[in-house]
């Protein structure tokens, strides 16, 4: 869409709050180009330049630039401003995080990511710009489909339940991609990071594979570093490269412990490289870490399946060969036993919801 | 990980800071006072709000006219909230008393109350305001907003009170019905302290999910986290790794927990500062108000106790370690080796070590220990670490490489406290890679500078191997027997026992090794090596010419499932040629019968039937011979490798020569008909095979089997020669005079058929040659080095061939050869080797004449001389020995000044007239004339 060039405000009345603005705009008589311009849906914001806040509505893109209009003077008054001087961003979002709440509690992803999907939608073009307060929610609108796509995935049978699986999957990679743009936090990453997880899930997997190698390998402790060897090891597991799949869920599991989003998945992940690379004993332990520590969740009863296939199977019916220590100590575990009751308790328990 | 506990973490009173202070005010109507104090509240000026409110009470607060009333429902109200939020709570309870007890049923009456309870709780009356809200509870009906406020009041109250228990089930409540993520976020947090003071595990996993949140309360938590970290040592100090892994993993580093903390007290704060500025809900800024005193007095506690997150990380990985989740306790020493203080840092890169030696491959087991031992070669763990790398090495039988690094490690080390250990396994090391020299010294070393070692056991018995296979065969004795003597229980004992038989064996004292063969056989009959020892007892007796007892000892070899392939190879066929060779050719049949029908696998299938083949021709049955042959010849005849089908091809050759001559053409005539057939296969394993047979067809001219021999002595055919047709060319080669052709493919023989007995004949072409060689050399490295390349070569002969006559040429060539080098000890050990056999007495004047030559050269010359008298007065017969005996005993007493007895010996000799007629004899008179002159 094309917009007309910028003015400068140069008209009275205006709050001193646009003296920064002012300054920091692009000087009168410079019109961009037509064609740099890109028009959004007006969205009210307040923005801070140089340490001011004010209430504009802002109204299209230009390259390193946004174009706003002020008061009400919306129409046919827009003026621009440097992306880089602005320091912080508030949208008027319309948002109910109680409700957002009551979905998450019911891990109703979906109906999560439906509320919080239109309250960002106005913000998506404009989640460069620094500290703005739309990035998280879009990331978790991205994270909310994702998730409810995850889920169904494994339930999908029908060629008009997969398609809408795979819509879910493409609508949170379209707004992941855009919360990637939100470079001033972890949230720019960790939305690339999802959007590299959405490819995958879509069968892309050299698309996925190509997103993980350009992202930026983060160090332990960055909030992007559980997310990252999650995405990796995930990656492995579908190139059928077990072992490194199992060292990158390793890493996950054993650096971001303090992550519900990825810690979890991280363990199940090493959980299903220790089955594949032949030792199931470990997937048998890591399957009831994860069943015990998160009891009730879509994590606890992915670990309890396999669990109960893994003891099904009997694969783990042998005696593992312990550390002379242990013996000697008499600290030897019985997990197998360990295992079973954890199964059998959470049966019963499912016997007497029934009843 | 001690910390003192937090208490009064929930202290309130923080809500006077907020306030500024009271503005002067003028005289104003009712009405006017009313917009003023909803002017003031609306923008948060609440202590601005309390005169006008008051004034208003006062002037109104009496009033019984209900509209009055009910106006000053609100107003009383508000006063009470207005004192609230000044900080003024006892005002404030005060007013929303009075209110209560003028509008039991008011509108605010809940609200009311609830804020009475919340003064009282700010002005430290816990007792109080838990009773307060237990009693608003009952008595109103609480929107669930509010009811989630009354639980969190009275969890406050019970927590500040540090009474965790009761605190619990309004906890619950507030966990229950909190409307957003943060309120039910910070439930979750003291419900899960709650339970971890408790050690109630099984509650606490519900939760988890509430408290790996980035805005987890329990981020910012120094109760929980202290409480955490308290429940994880108890568990791990009872071993319970699998649980205290589970809960460390909940606690927050001390840095994050700072970071945290600052980080969202400065949120509040900006919070707070908009909530003032705005006319929002007062009670959402009581509660951030009082999230920032909780948050102070946290960051104040944090600040009271020492940073835990080392020892926190290095019990988690220290429990991943225990539960042999050995990756993930890799990841985490590796990162506490960078992050660590140095003490730590050490033992964590020794751990991340210990968990690698556990993960396959073991490449970054290596990687770590050579970055330890770089890093720290003084270290605490340097010997553990090193040792076990060796022994990581030695499990991968990588022999270089444990080599190098115990090599190195002992450079670093020579006070190893595992030196012993070290030195065993590189005695090892070097001993798999044939360095036996080396071997040997390491295993020395060993046993002098650690006697005690528990080790010298298997030290002497590594120690009698490596001397064995270097063929020092004396000194290996010693060791074995030092084994049998001093270590009788060791595991080593029974090899040892076999082994120090060996030795004789290897000495070329037969009846010794056949004796300890049997004291062997008798006291360890279940051994692993009693086939053996069998088959060597076989050897032993056939070399001694006892034919039956070596037949009977290769077949009881050959029953032990414990033989090598190789072993019962040799064990089968050797008793086959025995038999074949006393014409038992019913039990050749039988024999090799049962061979092919157990075939194990490596069985040498066309040899077999070679020998039944030869049976069966030798027993009449030459028909049936012939078929056998020519089917096996047809099935196995393209495998270069299969010795049996040569030897059928000779066995039909030489029937042939037997046979009818209608007979023989046909046969003859079928071979010529493989060949061409195998010509248009393009089959060159089998054509070289049958040229090699048509140097014997009796139609050939000799100018055609002259072509053949030319078509056969090319060296393109080295690759699809096999060991008959190699031995044909090593032939005709040296026939030719084509030395250096024949030595081209003594080399390829050795290199291709190692075992057989064309490498025999290979290896002695090469040992002769080579010794020669060195004869006729100018150079003096290049003749050490043909000496070399000669002792090697026959020294080999001599070992691995030890009853073939052929060793016996390789001794006596060999004793010559040290002699040459002046090592007489050796060349006379060899000599005496050969004397030992009697089977070799047609070089034992040869051998006596060594000995003597060795003693004479030595400068011994009287020992020389009973040397060669014996050669001339025991083997006189041998004429050409005799006369050089004679001539050297003469020789040799002149030399002792015994010219009457020199001369004597020398008349004896020419008065012989066979000795006179020899070249000799002229040495001899010249000799007499000097004597006489």
């Amino acid at each position: 869409m094309k917009h007309a060039p910028s003015r400068r405000f140069a008209r009275p009345g205006l709050a001193a709050w646009l003296v920064p603005l002012c300054a920091l705009a692009a000087p009168a008589g410079a019109p961009d180009a037509p064609d740099t311009f890109v028009q959004t849906a007006p969205v009210t914001a307040a923005v801070t330049v140089e340490g001011a806040e004010r209430t504009v509505t802002l109204v299209g893109r230009a390259p390193g630039r946004v174009l706003f209009t002020v008061g009400e003077d919306a129409v046919g008054a827009r003026s621009a401003i440097e992306v880089d001087r602005i320091e912080a961003v508030r949208f008027d979002l319309e948002l109910d995080e109680t409700e957002v709440f009551r979905d998450l509690r019911r891990r109703n992803w979906l109906g999560a990511a439906r509320r919080l999907l239109p309250a960002v939608r106005p913000a998506l073009p404009y989640l460069d710009l620094p500290a703005n307060d739309a990035a998280e929610p879009a990331l978790r609108a991205g994270d909310g489909f994702m998730r409810a796509a995850a889920r169904r995935a494994d339930l999908a049978e029908t060629p008009e339940q997969e398609a809408f699986v795979r819509e879910q999957f493409e609508t949170a990679y379209g707004i992941l991609t855009q919360a990637a743009a939100a470079r001033f936090s972890p949230v720019g990453a960790l939305a690339e990071l999802k959007a590299a997880q959405c490819l995958l899930a879509l069968g892309k997997t050299a698309e996925a594979a190509a997103a993980l190698e350009a992202a930026e390998e983060p160090l332990p402790g960055d909030a992007a570093y559980g997310l990252y060897w999650l995405a990796r090891a995930q990656a492995a597991l579908e190139a059928g490269a077990h072992r490194a799949a199992l060292d990158a869920a390793v890493k996950s599991a054993a650096f971001e412990t303090k992550d519900i989003d990825t810690f979890p998945d991280a363990l199940l992940a090493a959980a299903r490289a220790y089955e594949s690379i032949g030792n199931p004993y470990r997937a048998r332990d890591v399957y009831v870490e994860v069943a015990s520590v998160f009891p009730g969740t879509d994590w606890s009863e992915t670990a309890r399946r396999r669990l109960a296939a893994i003891l099904d199977r009997g694969l783990t019916d042998a005696e593992e060969p312990v550390p002379i220590k242990t013996v000697f100590f008499g600290l030897k575990e019985d997990m197998n036993a360990r295992a079973r009751e954890l199964l059998a308790a959470e049966d019963a328990l499912q016997e007497e919801e029934t009843e | 990980m001690k910390v003192s506990r937090i208490r009064g973490l929930l202290t309130a009173g923080l809500l006077g800071a907020l306030l500024a202070a009271l503005p002067a005010r003028a005289q104003v109507s009712a009405h006017s006072l009313f917009e003023s104090a909803n002017e003031k509240l609306a923008h948060g000026d609440y202590m601005g709000a309390v005169p006008d409110l008051r004034q208003l009470v006062d002037m109104l607060g009496d009033s019984t006219t209900d509209r009055t009333v009910a106006v000053m429902e609100g107003v009383y109200f508000k006063l009470g909230v207005a004192h609230f939020f000044s900080g003024q709570f006892a005002e404030s309870e005060a007013v929303f008393d009075a209110y209560l007890r003028k509008y039991r049923n008011g509108r605010y009456a809940a609200k009311a109350a609830l804020y009475s309870a919340d003064a009282l709780r700010f002005r430290g009356r816990l007792r109080d305001a838990a009773a307060a809200y237990q009693a608003a509870l009952k008595r109103y009906a609480f929107n669930r907003l509010l009811e989630c406020d009354v639980y969190a009041g009275l969890a406050r109250c019970r927590l500040a009170a540090d009474d965790w228990a009761a605190a619990v089930e309004p906890l619950q409540a507030v966990y229950r019905l909190a409307p957003d993520l943060m309120r039910r976020n910070w439930a979750a947090t003291l419900l899960t302290t709650a339970y971890l003071k408790r050690m109630e595990l099984e509650k606490i996993y519900p939760l988890v999910p509430y408290l790996l949140r980035p805005d987890s309360f329990a981020s910012r938590s120094v109760a929980y986290n202290v409480a955490a970290l308290e429940a994880g040592d108890l568990l791990y100090a009872d071993d319970l790794y699998r649980d205290a892994l589970w809960i460390y993993r909940l606690v927050y580093p001390h840095d994050v927990l700072t970071g945290r903390s600052r980080e969202y007290l400065a949120r509040l704060e900006s919070l707070a500062d908009r909530l003032k500025r705005s006319a929002g809900d007062p009670r959402r800024l009581m509660r951030v108000q009082e999230s920032i005193g909780e948050l102070e007095a946290e960051l104040e506690a944090l600040n009271a106790i020492d940073n835990y997150d080392i020892e926190l990380q290095t019990r988690i990985a220290r429990s991943y370690m225990e539960l042999r989740r050995y990756r993930e306790g890799r990841e985490l020493f590796l990162y506490l080796y960078e992050a660590a203080p140095a003490a730590v840092a050490e033992e964590s890169l020794y751990l991340a070590f210990v968990c690698s030696t556990q993960i396959e491959p073991l490449d970054e087991a290596f990687e770590i220990g050579n970055r330890y031992m770089e890093a720290y070669p003084a270290g605490a763990f340097f010997d553990p670490l090193t040792l076990t790398m060796g022994q990581l090495y030695a499990r991968l039988e990588a022999w270089p490489a444990l080599i190098e690094h115990l090599t190195r490690t002992l450079d670093i080390a020579p006070r190893h406290e595992s030196g012993a250990e070290c030195l065993l396994l590189l005695g090892y090391a070097h001993f798999m890679e044939e360095q036996f020299a080396d071997a040997a010294h390491r295993l020395r070393t060993l046993l002098t500078a650690y006697p005690g070692s528990d080790l010298a056991g298997e030290a002497h018995y590594w120690l009698g191997m490596a001397l064995l296979f270097d063929e020092r065969y004396e000194d290996a004795a010693g060791a074995f027997d030092t084994v049998l003597a001093q270590y009788p229980e060791s595991r080593y004992a029974e090899s040892a026992a076999f082994r120090r038989a060996v030795c004789d064996y290897g000495e070329s004292r037969f009846e010794a090794a056949d004796r300890r063969l049997a004291a062997f056989l008798e006291a360890r009959p279940g051994s692993r090596v009693a086939g053996e020892a069998l088959m060597m007892r076989g050897d032993i007796a056939g070399a001694l010419g006892r034919l039956d007892p070596a037949t009977a000892f290769y077949r009881q070899a050959m029953d032990d499932p414990n033989l090598n392939i190789e072993l019962y190879n040799h064990s089968a066929f050797q008793c086959g040629r025995i038999l074949y060779e006393t014409g038992q050719y019913d039990a050749l049949r039988r024999h090799f019968a049962a061979y092919l029908k157990q075939r194990r696998e490596g069985a040498n299938i066309p040899q077999a039937v070679y020998w039944i083949g030869a049976a069966l021709w030798n027993s009449g049955e030459q028909a049936g011979a012939l078929r056998y042959y020519s089917a096996a010849v047809a099935k196995y005849g393209g495998d270069r490798g299969a010795l049996g089908i040569d030897m059928i091809l000779d066995e039909w050759v030489g029937r042939t020569r037997s046979a009818e001559p209608a007979a023989a053409a046909a046969a003859w005539a079928e071979l010529r008909e493989r060949l061409e057939a195998a010509k248009r296969r393009d089959d060159r394993v089998q054509i070289l095979r049958l040229k090699r047979v048509m140097l014997y067809d009796p139609d050939r001219s000799e100018a055609a089997r002259a072509r053949l021999t030319d078509e056969l002595l090319r060296e393109d055919n080295l690759p699809y020669a096999g060991p008959a047709v190699l031995e044909t060319m090593l032939d005709r080669a040296l026939a030719r005079g084509r030395e250096d052709f024949a030595a081209t493919v003594a080399a390829y023989t050795l290199e291709t058929f190692p075992e057989t007995d064309t490498a025999l004949e290979a290896r002695m072409l090469l040992g002769r040659r080579a010794a020669a060689g060195a004869e006729a050399a100018s150079d003096h490295a290049e003749r050490q080095a043909l000496y070399d390349a000669a002792i090697a070569h026959l020294e080999t002969v001599r070992s691995v061939h030890a009853t073939r006559p052929e060793a016996a040429e390789a001794l006596m060539l060999l004793g010559d050869v040290y002699r040459r080098l002046r090592r007489f000890d050796e060349a006379d050990a060899r000599y005496r080797a050969v004397l030992g056999v009697r089977a070799w007495r047609t070089h034992w004047p040869a051998a006596l004449y060594g000995r003597g030559e060795c003693a004479r050269e030595r400068g011994n010359p009287l020992e020389a001389a009973a040397y060669y008298e014996r050669i001339y007065l025991l083997y006189g017969h041998y004429t050409a020995w005799a006369a050089r005996a004679y001539l050297r005993r003469a020789e040799c007493l002149r030399a002792l000044y015994q010219n009457a007895k020199a001369r004597e010996v020398l008349q004896e000799m020419l008065a012989d007239r066979e000795l006179a007629a020899l070249p000799e004899a002229d040495h001899a008179r010249a000799l007499l004339k000097e004597l006489d002159g």
